[in-house]
């Protein structure tokens, strides 16, 4: 099965995004902050990452940067998903190894498209 | 919406576009036509109809008809049509246009413009990795018949929703700009454009020749004869070894004969009796060199 890490510091947020990717087949797990979604991926890379930019302890931006650097690290596809919709913070997220980036508000269909598009297969769709 | 009233939009739509309306979809047509009815101070979408039952005023039947004209897009609908042009049509074109380097495109039924913004996409990629971006001249017409829709494609300014929902972030970033407004397509692709008011029922095809066309979901709000006229028109405006492509909501059965597809791509027409080097039109011959 497909894996997937949605990290985000709003429960409500990460709620929503679990309820798209598993709809889409995905087994997911959660975290709050970037130093914990860290600690997640040593445990186990997962294929996908949901991640958002501003988060408290470590931010999506940190976070991303240190996953390329672990072993494995560029195993994982990370889509962006946040409020932060300027130029400039999108070449950054892409510098520091982003495969997508979606600007809130997103849906299922807009996760649906972005997957897609980088290439990972999704088993549900309906 | 009593039905008589329904039927007298769906006769005026049929009349003017060739369009015919599903009788469910009734609320949408009140939702369409609410502005008009302010626009014009009617109290009641029924006194409006009453209004158009007489001698309308032609500004009335044109303000009706273009609210009633269906814009509904997005960027890359269809998402095998812009795959075959970028992989298929552009480096087919490529190869049999080297004496003129010139590529000519028409959206026939533009909408809002996310059509014609993915048309250039998917050519521009195309032209690029076959070297080809510089010293040809890739030309767009798009034309549609509500002047609203077209003012907006024109206009190229989009919401984040709209720029990214099918649109990866990498083609985002190359080919719009963010404005205060939203993203903006860049004038690269814009100055290649030029936008016209055209009601395809009626057009006489005084347009020039094309190498492709996208004439996607539109024919199939339309009646059988409305359907084998623009089909004829646009066999008419296409190059000997040209592309019509329809969209996949297009699934009417083409009688005029004109057409033929190939396996594998049942939106992309091909004139029957069109001047085709089909061994060429496999993905594989067109590769783009490394």
């Amino acid at each position: 099965m497909t894996t997937c890490l949605v990290i985000d510091d709003s429960r409500l947020v990460r709620q929503v995004s679990r309820r798209i990717m598993e709809d889409l087949g995905f087994l997911c797990r959660e975290a709050e902050d970037g130093k914990h979604a860290y600690e997640a991926c040593e445990e186990s890379m997962p294929d996908v990452v949901i991640v958002d930019w501003n988060m408290p302890i470590m931010s999506g931006l940190e976070f991303v940067e240190k996953l390329r650097d672990m072993k494995n690290g560029d195993h994982a596809k990370v889509i962006f998903c946040t409020t932060e919709d300027n130029l400039s913070h999108i070449e950054r997220a892409l510098r520091a190894g982003a495969t997508e980036y979606v600007m809130k508000p997103f849906n299922r269909d807009m996760i649906l498209s972005k997957l897609v598009k980088i290439g990972v297969e999704v088993s549900e769709v309906i | 919406m009593r039905l008589g009233d329904f039927e007298v939009y769906r006769e005026l739509l049929v009349q003017e576009t060739g369009v015919d309306i599903d009788p469910n979809k009734t609320y949408l047509l009140e939702s369409r036509l609410s502005p008009i009815v302010r626009k014009w101070g009617y109290p009641t979408i029924e006194s409006m109809t009453l209004a158009l039952r007489g001698v309308p005023e032609p500004q009335l039947v044109h303000d009706v008809v273009q609210a009633m004209a269906s814009n509904d897009t997005k960027f890359f609908r269809d998402t095998d049509n812009f795959e075959a042009l970028e992989f298929v049509v552009i480096p087919y074109l490529i190869k049999h246009r080297k004496k003129k380097r010139e590529i000519r495109m028409w959206s026939a039924g533009c909408s809002t413009g996310q059509e014609v913004w993915s048309m250039q996409i998917a050519a521009l990629r195309a032209m690029e990795a076959h070297k080809a971006n510089k010293k040809w001249n890739l030309e767009m017409l798009a034309t549609d018949i509500s002047d609203e829709s077209l003012a907006y494609a024109e206009r190229a300014i989009y919401n984040p929703h709209e720029a990214q929902s099918e649109t990866s972030i990498r083609q985002l970033i190359e080919y719009f700009e963010q404005s205060r407004l939203g993203w903006n397509v860049k004038d690269e692709l814009k100055n290649r454009v030029t936008f016209q008011t055209s009601n395809l029922l009626h057009e006489t095809g005084s347009f020039g020749t094309f190498d492709v066309i996208f004439c996607c979901n539109v024919m199939n709000e339309f009646n059988r004869d409305a359907r084998e006229k623009v089909l004829g028109l646009l066999a008419d405006q296409m190059a000997d070894d040209g592309f019509l492509f329809l969209g996949g909501e297009d699934n009417f059965e083409d009688e005029t004969g004109l057409f033929m597809t190939l396996p594998g791509y049942p939106k992309m027409l091909l004139l029957a009796d069109g001047d085709y080097k089909l061994p060429d039109l496999n993905p594989e011959s067109l590769k783009a060199k490394e």
